[in-house]
Formats: C-alpha cells, sequence, structure tokens
C-alpha cells in the first residue's frame, strides 16, 4: 500500500512539472530544455533553508518561490532578445549551467554529496511524514493547480500569451508587448515547478544535483510534448503514462534492471513517433511551433 | 484639417542600397491614401519606417505631432498606428472572436496584476469587449465564423478576420499592405466597402495596393513610388 | 617557472590532441547543421555506437580491421535509416528546427538506452590496451595520443581533398543558403544531405574509436562531446573545416585550463556560459523584426 501511495506522490509531482511545462512550452511556445532548472532552485533553495538556517517548510516555500521567480526572470531575458532554435539552446546552455553550480558550488549546495536531513512539513501540529500525508498533501496542491489553472485557461491574458506564441509580431502591431506575456507566462512556470521541487525535497528528505540534469529537462518535456499541449488532460496523460510504464513493465515481469531502459526506450520512440506523426500530442490542443 | 502624418526627407540605406530615397509627403485626417509602385519601388520599406521596424537613415516622421525618431515599433503602435501584412497574421490556434478580443486596445485582464486586483472589473469589461467584437462581426457578416479557430479560416476570410481586428483596435491611422492580394472580385468589393466604414468611423488608411484601379475607388489621394522615390503625387475625388 | 611553463606546454599538446578529435565530432555536427539545418543531437548517439559497435566486433574477433568495418558500416546504415525515416520527412513538411531537435532528442534516448541494454552502463575498455609514451624534455607524449593525432591529421586531411576535388562543398554552401534554390539550380539535395550525414557520422565514429583507446567508453559518453561540439558549430557558424579544427583546438584549451588551474569541474559550465554570451551577442539568433529577413 506504501508503495502505492509513494508512486502517487511521485505522479503528483510530474503532474505539477507537466503543467509548468505546459504553461511555457504549450501556452507560450518558448520551447525550453531546462524546466529542470526551475525544479531544481525550488527543490534547492527549500533545501538550504530548511536544514542551514532551521526554516520550517511554510518559511521555506516563499524563499523557494522567490528564487525561481529570480530564475525566471533570467529566462525571460532571454527569451526576449532571441528566437526559436537559438531560444532553446540559451535553455539547454542554463540549464547545464544550473547543475555546474549546483556540482560545483561546494560551499551551497555540498555538490554531489547533496543536502540531506530535509525535515518534513507541519500542519497544525501534525507532521507530514508518511506517504499517505503527502500523498493527501500531494494531492491538495495538485488540485489547486488544476483549479488555477481552469480558470485561468479563459482569462484575456492567457488568451494574449497563446497569442504571443502564435504570432508575436501581430501583438506587437497591436499595441501590446510580447516580452510581458513571456514573462508572466514563464514565472508561472518557474513557480508551479518550483512548488514541485520543494514538495521533493521535503518528501525525499535528500536531494543531490542528479535529479536535475539536462536528463531530466528532456524527460520533462517529453512527458508534455506524448501528453500533449495546450488543455490540462495533456499534460496529466503524459505524467501518468511516464510513472506508470515502469509499473505496466514489472506487472510484465521485466525485471527491474531492464525496465529502466525499456521505459527510457519506449518514451524516446513515443517522442520520434509523436513528433513526426502526430505533433499534437495525445490530448493537445495544438502543435508544438 | 490638420495632418495625421508627416513625413520629410525620408531616407534609408544600407550597404550601399536606398530602398527609399528623400521621401516628402503629409497624409491629412480620414484620408484614404494608395501608395503604388512595382516591387522593390520601397513602398514596403516605408511602412517599415513609420510603424518603426526601420529606423531612417534620414529624415523625420511625425504622428499627430509626435516625432517617431526615437519610438520603439511597440510605442509607435501604442500611438495609434497599426498594420496589416500581406500575409494575415491572426492567432491561428485561437477562436475568432478571440482574435478580436485580444485586439482590442484596452482590457483590463490584459494585465496580471489587474486581473487578480480589479477581477470583478476586468470580467465585465472582457464580457463586454466579447460583445463587441460579436456585434462587429455580424455587421460584416461574419457573424458564423465567430467561434471557429482562426488557423481553418480560408485566406480570404482570415484577411477579413485581421480587418476586424483594425476596428476592433480602434486605432487613428491603418496601414493596409496589399489588402486586395489574392482575393476574389467579391471579396474585394467587400473588403473597399469595410475600408470605407471605418474610414467613416475615423480610421485614417495608408494603403499599398497593387491592383490600382479597384483602390483608386476607395482613396481620395495617390502616391506613385519608383526607385525609392515618390515621382507623382495625386489627389482625386471619389 | 620551469615548472608552470612544462605544465602550460603539457596543457596545451593535451588539448591539441583532444581538440583534433572534438573537431571530428564538431565538423560532422556543423556540417550537418548548416546544411540541413537539424540540430542534431543525435549525433552523440552515433558516437557511442560506432565506438560500441568496434568494441564488441573487436573483442570477439580481435581483428582491427573488422571491428573499424563493422563499426563505419553500423553507424552509416544507422544514420541513413534516420535521416529517411525522420528527418527528410520532417524537412519536407517544412518543420522548424524546433521540432528536428526534439525528434533528435528522442532518437538519442533510443539509441542510448538500447545500448545501455545491450552492453551495460558501465565503462567498457579495449584490451590488449596500448600504453607507452614518448617523453620530449618534461612533457609526456601517450602512443595513444600519437596514434589519435595521425588518425584524426589523415582523417580531416581525407576531408579537406575530398571537398576540394568534388563539387559538394559548392554544393552545401548553396544548400545552406537555400534549399529550394539549390534544386532548382538542380542539386540533389537529398543526396547532398545523405552524404552530409554519412561523412559526419563516419568521423565521428572514427574520433569515438580513437577516444575509446584512451579511456573507454560508455553510453553516457557521447552527449557531452555532441553539445562542446555544438557549441563549436554555433561559434565558428559557417562550413569551414579549418576553423572549426581550430575554434575545437581553442575550446578544448580553454577547458583543460580551467579544469586545471580553477580545480574544480567548471570546465562544463565555463563552455555553455559561453555559448551563452554568444547566443546573445551574435545577430544570428537575435529577434529581428525586420520582416524581409522573418521572411526569407
Amino acid at each position: 500500500m506504501n508503495y502505492v501511495l509513494h508512486i502517487l506522490v511521485m505522479l503528483e509531482i510530474y503532474i505539477l512539472l507537466a503543467l509548468s511545462a505546459n504553461q511555457k512550452i504549450g501556452l507560450s511556445g518558448l520551447l525550453s530544455l531546462a524546466q529542470a532548472v526551475f525544479y531544481g532552485v525550488g527543490a534547492y533553495a527549500s533545501a538550504i533553508v530548511i536544514t542551514k538556517f532551521g526554516f520550517s517548510y511554510w518559511l521555506a516555500l516563499p524563499v523557494a518561490i522567490s528564487a525561481c521567480v529570480i530564475t525566471a526572470l533570467v529566462f525571460s531575458f532571454i527569451a526576449g532578445k532571441v528566437r526559436e532554435l537559438y531560444f532553446s539552446l540559451a535553455t539547454l546552455a542554463l540549464q547545464i549551467i544550473f547543475f555546474s553550480v549546483c556540482y560545483n558550488w561546494i560551499p551551497v549546495t555540498n555538490g554531489s554529496y547533496g543536502i540531506s536531513g530535509i525535515s518534513n512539513p507541519e500542519i497544525f501540529g501534525m507532521k507530514i511524514n508518511t506517504p499517505l500525508s503527502f500523498a493527501l498533501f500531494g494531492g491538495v496542491v495538485v488540485s489547486l493547480v488544476i483549479v488555477f489553472y481552469v480558470w485561468f485557461l479563459k482569462t484575456p491574458i492567457s488568451r494574449l500569451i497563446q497569442a504571443t506564441r502564435d504570432d508575436q509580431i501581430a501583438v506587437l502591431s497591436l499595441g501590446k508587448n510580447p516580452n510581458y506575456y513571456k514573462r508572466v507566462s514563464i514565472i508561472l512556470s518557474a513557480i508551479i515547478a518550483g512548488v514541485a521541487g520543494s514538495i521533493y525535497a521535503t518528501y525525499t528528505t535528500y536531494i543531490d544535483p542528479s535529479s536535475f540534469t539536462l536528463d531530466e529537462s528532456i524527460l520533462i518535456l517529453s512527458i508534455v510534448l506524448i501528453g500533449g499541449v495546450g488543455r490540462i488532460i495533456g499534460p496529466i496523460t503524459g505524467a501518468v503514462i511516464y510513472i506508470l510504464l515502469p509499473e505496466v513493465l514489472k506487472f510484465l515481469q521485466m525485471p527491474d534492471g531492464i525496465a529502466a531502459n525499456v521505459r527510457m526506450i519506449l518514451f524516446g520512440l513515443l517522442l520520434v513517433l509523436i513528433v513526426r506523426f502526430k505533433p499534437k500530442g495525445i490530448f493537445g490542443k495544438f502543435m508544438i511551433q | 484639417m490638420s495632418n495625421i502624418l508627416n513625413i520629410e526627407n525620408l531616407n534609408k540605406s544600407f550597404d550601399g542600397v536606398s530602398p527609399v530615397k528623400d521621401v516628402l509627403f503629409a497624409v491629412g485626417k480620414l484620408d484614404i491614401v494608395l501608395i503604388s509602385g512595382e516591387n522593390g519601388a520601397g513602398k514596403t520599406t516605408l511602412f517599415n519606417l513609420i510603424t518603426g521596424l526601420e529606423k531612417p537613415t534620414q529624415g523625420k516622421i511625425t504622428f499627430n505631432e509626435n516625432n517617431l525618431a526615437n519610438k520603439s515599433a511597440l510605442q509607435i503602435s501604442r500611438l495609434g498606428i497599426i498594420r496589416l501584412y500581406q500575409q494575415p497574421r491572426l492567432f491561428k490556434n485561437l477562436l475568432v472572436w478571440e482574435n478580436l478580443v485580444s485586439a482590442a486596445h484596452q482590457n483590463k485582464g490584459n494585465s496580471f496584476v489587474n486581473l487578480i486586483f480589479k477581477h470583478k472589473a476586468a470580467k465585465q469589461e472582457d464580457e463586454n469587449l466579447k460583445h463587441k467584437a460579436i456585434a462587429l462581426l455580424t455587421r460584416f457578416g461574419l457573424q458564423d465564423l465567430s467561434n471557429q479557430t482562426a488557423g481553418e479560416l480560408s485566406y480570404g476570410q482570415q484577411k477579413l478576420i485581421s480587418f476586424c481586428m483594425i476596428a476592433m483596435n480602434g486605432t487613428q491611422l491603418a496601414l493596409l499592405d496589399e489588402p486586395f492580394a489574392g482575393l476574389n472580385p467579391q471579396t474585394i468589393e467587400r473588403f473597399s466597402k469595410i475600408i470605407l466604414q471605418m474610414n467613416s468611423e475615423g480610421i485614417t488608411f495608408l494603403i499599398i495596393e497593387h491592383n490600382t484601379n479597384k483602390a483608386l475607388e476607395i482613396c481620395n489621394r495617390h502616391i506613385e513610388m519608383k526607385d525609392g522615390k515618390i515621382y507623382n503625387l495625386k489627389q482625386q475625388a471619389v | 617557472m620551469h615548472l608552470i611553463l612544462d605544465i602550460a606546454t603539457q596543457i596545451l599538446l593535451n588539448s591539441i590532441v583532444s581538440g583534433l578529435l572534438l573537431s571530428l565530432v564538431a565538423i560532422g555536427f556543423t556540417y550537418i547543421f548548416r546544411t540541413t539545418r537539424v540540430f542534431h543531437l543525435a549525433h552523440g548517439g552515433i558516437y557511442v555506437a560506432g565506438a560500441f559497435a568496434c568494441w564488441w566486433t573487436l573483442t570477439n574477433t580481435n581483428n582491427w580491421f573488422i571491428a573499424i568495418a563493422f563499426a563505419i558500416a553500423v553507424v552509416a546504415i544507422l544514420i541513413y535509416l534516420i535521416e529517411k525515416a525522420v528527418y527528410l520527412p520532417l524537412n519536407k513538411k517544412q518543420s522548424n528546427q524546433s521540432i528536428s531537435l526534439i525528434a533528435s532528442m528522442g532518437l538519442y534516448v533510443v539509441i542510448i538506452n538500447v545500448l545501455a541494454l545491450l552492453f551495460g552502463n558501465e565503462n567498457k575498455i579495449i584490451e590488449n590496451y596500448i600504453s607507452g609514451s614518448y617523453e620530449i624534455g618534461n612533457i609526456i607524449l601517450t602512443k595513444v595520443q600519437m596514434i589519435q593525432t595521425v588518425i584524426g591529421i589523415v582523417a580531416t586531411a581525407t576531408l579537406l581533398i575530398y571537398l576540394k576535388l568534388s563539387k559538394s562543398n559548392l554544393a552545401l554552401q548553396a544548400i545552406s543558403d537555400s534549399e529550394t534554390i539549390s534544386k532548382v539550380f538542380g542539386i540533389n539535395t537529398n543526396n547532398e544531405r545523405l552524404k552530409v550525414f554519412i561523412a559526419g557520422s563516419i568521423l565521428a565514429c572514427i574520433a569515438a574509436i580513437l577516444k575509446t583507446l584512451e579511456v573507454g567508453i560508455d553510453p553516457q559518453a557521447g552527449m557531452s562531446i555532441t553539445l562542446t561540439a555544438a557549441v563549436v558549430a554555433i561559434l565558428v557558424s559557417r562550413m569551414n573545416v579549418l576553423l572549426v579544427i581550430a575554434f575545437s583546438i581553442a575550446l578544448t584549451i580553454l577547458q583543460n585550463s580551467v579544469e586545471w588551474f580553477l580545480d574544480a569541474q567548471w570546465k562544463d559550465g565555463i563552455t555553455f556560459l559561453l555559448l551563452l554570451l554568444v547566443i546573445l551577442f551574435r545577430t544570428e539568433g537575435i529577434i529581428s523584426y525586420n520582416l524581409r529577413k522573418d521572411r526569407a
């Protein structure tokens, strides 16, 4: 039972990551190879203030969110200056730089040793330290984000974020600033991924740079492209596929060592197939441009 | 009647090429000006210079007494100049009514801050704009398109919708780049009527068009360009 | 004083050799990127596939000729399939570069995971390891480095001669400027694309085998060198073999200096910081609201 709950918590985290990727890549059309950076900033910021300054989770969360917002501003500056492929390459560079910082800035991040002993959150005196309580906690967060999106996708600003994706020059001609819409979108994306990171940090109580690599960013990107971008159901589907696939393989009695590789092979193949034949993804509303 | 646009000694040159040379003319309020000339005569560059996408090497452009020299493209479009491109520029993944509402000059809901802190007012304004959009579409006989995805429309329909976006935006000066290109005669008629309608509601037009015959039916002025220079300025009664 | 000079010269020597190997990968990547516009991250997959094909054949037959021939064959067939099944159809659909980038990432993931399944994730070395070195004063040049340098030079020289003798260089330049116009002038763009992919893949395969001689191979090894090659490709921004070699060596010198004098693993961070700055400040990637360029 605990195992199922553990899967549920990871699913919740990946749904958040997929939704954050949907915001930036789907709604804004900014193909980012660096979603794991926001994930990592959220995780590391939480971990550092909890372990080094004794902050509670609820104090750490705003710190993590602020760190993500600052990171987001760096990305938006670049988004305002560089187009399409070169934006993706710039995010690639940022991702690798981020990993390098996590790995080498030992006084702050402890490098490859990672940060351990991250305490669990407490709410109204009760500790959230069991798989069940984390699954519930995660569930609440995911529900809040989904409710947010149901509302947000009908607002004028989300229309303009998508308009900027579709034709930023037209947006400019109409007297509106495309960079503003990119910035809002990137900040939203960063905050959601950062929250996922902070949950991850307090759940596993130990983090190290290997969770926030280029591979992870590529994975998050694949999840949202396979599931489909635009609607909420797409990212959720992608996350479900990613998390449940190894369980299906286990059920088919595939040994663990092989299962990890098979999962990635299937994922990679799915990605290529989707790009080739169904660019909208499974449930997507539109194609990545 | 004061001039809405004043262009003096406008020059653009780079790398030994001069797409625009010594251009000088003024546009009066509510004029509909046709700019014609062969390909490469400098017409599109002229538009680029007015809208701020390119900076002049020399010369001065004044819009409603505002000097456009140091202004960015965004600032210029906010002052009240809007431009239609040859290929219709729409938001292909949004619905037609959403395209129009997005084109509106002001909408509280476009700003995140307003959305949160003035959210009742923002919601109201957005609804009003949606009604305005549908009313506009109805006026031009396009209401059936309102819930379609803009990317699925035909070329002619897309051009019509981008026109409506100008009307929603309510700006003062509209620069149209080959509005009649690729359209059948009936649609051209429709367009001409819409331009005249919008003109009567206060929009001044500068139109680049190869189909001079059709364009002259609605324009009251005609500027001919060749090799970057204006070589003929005509006034005519409509 | 002497010591620092020795260290610096050693770093320089090592960098020239490694840089030469890097340039084999970078030449392929640059030509592929400029001609086909694909940001071919799967190049890293091809790199390790070639190395593993060679290693496996060598372990089973102990024959270098067969091993190298097999590796080249594997790599050529693999890239042929990838081009025909994925890149060319995407090109026909006029997809943008981001789409082919994503497809390339997917292909990379598939290739290295298949290799991991077949061979495991650990580093594989070549038995009968070639050891021994030469000493010039206080500078050491290992036998492996000698082999790498010689073969590296032979490979690039062959490529340069081929480019000079055939019409390919001109054709590739034309395609990189405008594919449509090249077709109008009778250039068989499909063929040229294929040639570029295969040639680039063979060069990467050779580099991979040479590197395996030195440090062995594991499935993850391809990404790092491909990304560095990509940095070179963007820095150089044109299809010039000698420039690519020069920049590869220069970048390697930078990386090795950072590694040595900063005493940390910052070299990746510095390399990509450089890339970021180049992207931000080169006009090539800057958003241009100029419509003529936009339309082209």
